[in-house]
């Protein structure tokens, strides 16, 4: 054979697989935000509630692939290659936020937590849905409220920043005053939950 | 995995026969007792009992019997034995093992043995002749026989029976392994692939007697890896070894559902062998303190992690004890111990808490120590809550159990390959087994107090589909499981819940030899759950 140099492919690899997971996180928000675990053995993942539900699944594959022929091999571009590499990304990332959206959705039809009459993305629907969750305080301080992230399509998220350049400065403070009295209501929840855990008996 | 073994009783592998040559020439005496006896066993003889630097052997470190019943005594040495040896340190001690009975309940005293005296060096010619004059004259009725290192290398050389390494990537693994440094931590995960490979631990059409062969093969392949270590006196990291050893052998038998006596008496020898190893790293650190092994400006940082390669030897070696009711786990209650060990134990991980639960299950019922040991697991518990709970602004937190030593090394220095961004807040391995010990323990005060805290936590753990798994380093059948506590908590409940880990999902032989469960927790510390911390705490409680 020709000599080879097995350490420096060895680095290559490891760069392209570092693009991957970087590219992957990029095109998948929901995923960057949450805290990663990674799991070491097993084909099952069951969550045992407090109210005695066990809901085990089978752990769900994201898989993509991208094809080099041997022939491009000689000419092949760095570029050329990461080009194919976030490609694959795009649509594992694409796999990925699916699943991760399905679980949730299917999660909040179950619980019954939706906003009726499917309204558009704006103030109103804000603050309903911050009403109808529960929001964490930072080191149980009202004034660091932990405000949830907001997800939605480009053209929704578009839309609102519209509302939001077009609103008033009254329409912004109504809007305000409207968010801290929920978030009011939402630290007495959060307080009284707080309260709530305790050893009995 | 089976057909990277080959089966060919009659090829000598020279790579092979040159490994074992190096490893024999390398080992002193008490490093090839063990395979010695094991080989032993797999010629037909029945070991009763075999003894390591110790003031009772009597000439005899090694005593069998043969098939007809004739007892058998041998004198092990390392190296080769010239006249002055010979007259000065071998002769008087061959005078005691010719002349003095046999000390053992199933032996006839007035019964003859067979004396042995063994080396794996050579006897030079003038020694040779003393002992063939010896044996015509003083020792007629009783002659010593000799086996050297030729008789030893050819006996070891056998052991492996064709149970070879094929493909060119286990041989590495073995070359890697077998000339490893010696001084630092020995790679678990090569050492559990290539042992698992040798016992063809996923075949499952193999016979049992193949199984008997295979589990000698790995007696002795795992001696070879080890040998670096015992070169070095690195004897936390040859207990590893044997550890993943014994847990494959203990995953074969109950896989398998293999009869005692195509194992039992190679579990002898190896849990023999652990356990000298263990008292060897006791006796070390009891003499010298741990200090006198930190000699360079870069042990400093070090030290934490050095400490916790020696605790999560020694205090599995006491807690082993104590359920074995052999009292040398009371020498922890001896106050200059106690000073030795102050501050031995750090927090850099789920796996460095593995300590807190062996050393609080060893002394909770010590009179005047129950509250020391209480603490123990508050601590535990206090550290997870720090590092994982809600109010934590740890980055990572602390890592779940399946990092071990090694990775929290690199990490700490920057070392690892790969980018690590996990991150636990929130979540725990270790949490649910402490607040079962607390229950357990009586602490309600302490747990009401955390509560608030605790609930907020997902209680980790994985359970295997098949409980021989435990013994696996990892488990491809399995659920992890997140256990979401209740908000409002009932203690009877917690209480009645703690009590019922009693070990019913254990597997067998975990429940029949409970004294290797510390050691098995300590190098593999992702297998302490509530039903393996639960079974301790049940077995211990008076």
């Amino acid at each position: 054979m020709i000599t080879d140099f097995p350490d420096a492919k060895r680095e290559i690899k490891k760069a392209v697989d570092a693009v991957l997971r970087q590219k992957v996180k990029q095109n998948a928000p929901m995923l960057s935000m949450v805290n990663k675990k990674t799991l070491h053995e097993g084909d099952k993942m069951g969550v045992l509630h407090a109210d005695g539900r066990h809901i085990v699944s089978d752990l769900q594959y994201a898989q993509s692939e991208f094809t080099i022929t041997h022939k491009e091999v000689p000419t092949l571009k760095p570029e050329d290659l990461l080009s194919r590499v976030s490609t694959a990304a795009e649509d594992m990332a694409g796999q990925i936020e699916r699943g991760l959206f399905k679980t949730i959705d299917d999660s909040v039809k179950e619980s019954g937590n939706t906003i009726p009459g499917n309204p558009e993305l704006g103030p109103d629907s804000i603050l309903t849905a911050l009403e109808m969750i529960s929001v964490d305080f930072e080191d149980d301080d009202r004034t660091k409220p932990v405000k949830p992230s907001i997800v939605a399509a480009p053209a929704a998220v578009e839309k609102l920043m519209e509302k939001e350049a077009k609103a008033t400065p009254e329409e912004k403070e109504e809007y305000r005053k409207k968010e801290e009295a929920i978030m009011d209501k939402k630290y007495e929840e959060h307080m009284a939950d707080l309260k709530s855990r305790k050893i009995i008996d | 995995m089976s057909q990277e073994i080959v089966k060919q009783q009659e090829y000598k592998d020279p790579f092979l026969q040159r490994a074992i040559e190096h490893w024999l020439d390398t080992s002193n005496e008490l490093g090839y007792q063990p395979l010695f006896c094991e080989w032993l066993i797999t010629q037909g003889y029945v070991l009763k009992y075999s003894i390591k630097n110790t003031h009772f052997e009597q000439g005899k470190d090694v005593v069998a019997v043969l098939n007809d019943g004739t007892p058998c005594a041998f004198q092990l040495k390392g190296g080769s034995i010239n006249l002055k040896r010979w007259r000065d340190e071998v002769k008087p001690e061959i005078d005691i093992l010719i002349g003095g009975a046999i000390q053992h309940p199933d032996i006839d005293k007035a019964k003859t043995h067979l004396s042995y005296l063994v080396t794996n060096g050579e006897i030079e010619d003038n020694v040779r002749t003393e002992i063939v004059s010896l044996n015509e004259k003083a020792w007629k009725d009783t002659p010593l026989h000799v086996w050297t290192r030729g008789d030893l290398l050819n006996g070891f050389q056998n052991m492996a029976e064709g149970i070879l390494p094929k493909d060119a990537i286990t041989y590495k693994r073995l070359t890697d392994l077998i000339f490893a440094d010696g001084t630092g931590l020995p790679d678990a995960l090569k050492i559990y692939t290539f042992l698992r490979e040798i016992l063809q631990v996923e075949d499952v059409s193999i016979k049992k007697e193949q199984r008997k062969r295979n589990i000698a093969a790995a007696v002795l392949y795992a001696s070879m890896i080890a040998g670096p270590y015992r070169a070095r006196e690195n004897h936390g990291s040859v207990v590893r070894i044997l550890t993943i050893l014994l847990s494959l052998m203990f995953y074969v038998v109950d896989k398998y559902n293999l009869e005692d006596r195509y194992w039992l008496a190679s579990y002898e020898i190896v849990w023999g062998d652990l356990i000298a190893t263990a008292k060897a790293l006791e006796d070390e650190v009891n003499t010298s303190g741990f200090d006198a092994s930190f000699t360079t400006p870069f042990d400093t940082d070090l030290i934490p992690f050095r400490k916790h390669s020696t605790i999560s030897v020694v205090y599995p070696l006491k807690l082993s004890q104590l359920i074995a009711n052999d009292d040398d786990w009371k020498t922890m209650l001896s106050s200059d111990l106690a000073q030795k060990y102050k501050g031995a134990i750090s927090v850099w991980g789920e796996a460095s808490l593995i300590p807190f639960i062996i050393l609080c299950l060893t002394l909770k019922d010590v009179k005047g120590a129950e509250e020391a040991a209480i603490k123990l697991i508050k601590s535990a518990l206090s550290q997870v809550l720090l590092f994982n709970g809600r109010k934590s602004k740890h980055a990572v937190g602390l890592v779940p159990p399946y990092y071990d030593l090694d990775f929290a090394v690199k990490l700490s220095f920057g070392m690892l390959e790969e980018e690590f961004d996990d991150s636990y807040k929130l979540s725990s391995y270790l949490m649910k087994p402490l607040i079962e010990m607390l229950a357990l323990l009586n602490q309600r005060d302490y747990i009401a107090e955390n509560w608030q805290e605790i609930s907020y936590m997902h209680f980790e753990e994985f359970i295997p589909t098949d409980p021989c798994d435990y013994y696996l380093l990892r488990s491809e059948a399995g659920e992890n499981r997140s256990t979401l506590p209740k908000k409002e908590k009932s203690w009877s409940e917690l209480v009645t819940e703690a009590n019922e880990y009693d070990g019913k999902t254990l597997p067998p032989t975990m429940k029949r030899f409970p004294a290797f469960l510390p050691f098995l927790i300590s190098i593999f510390p992702h297998r302490a759950n509530s039903e393996t911390v639960g079974y301790l705490h049940k077995i211990v409680t008076k």
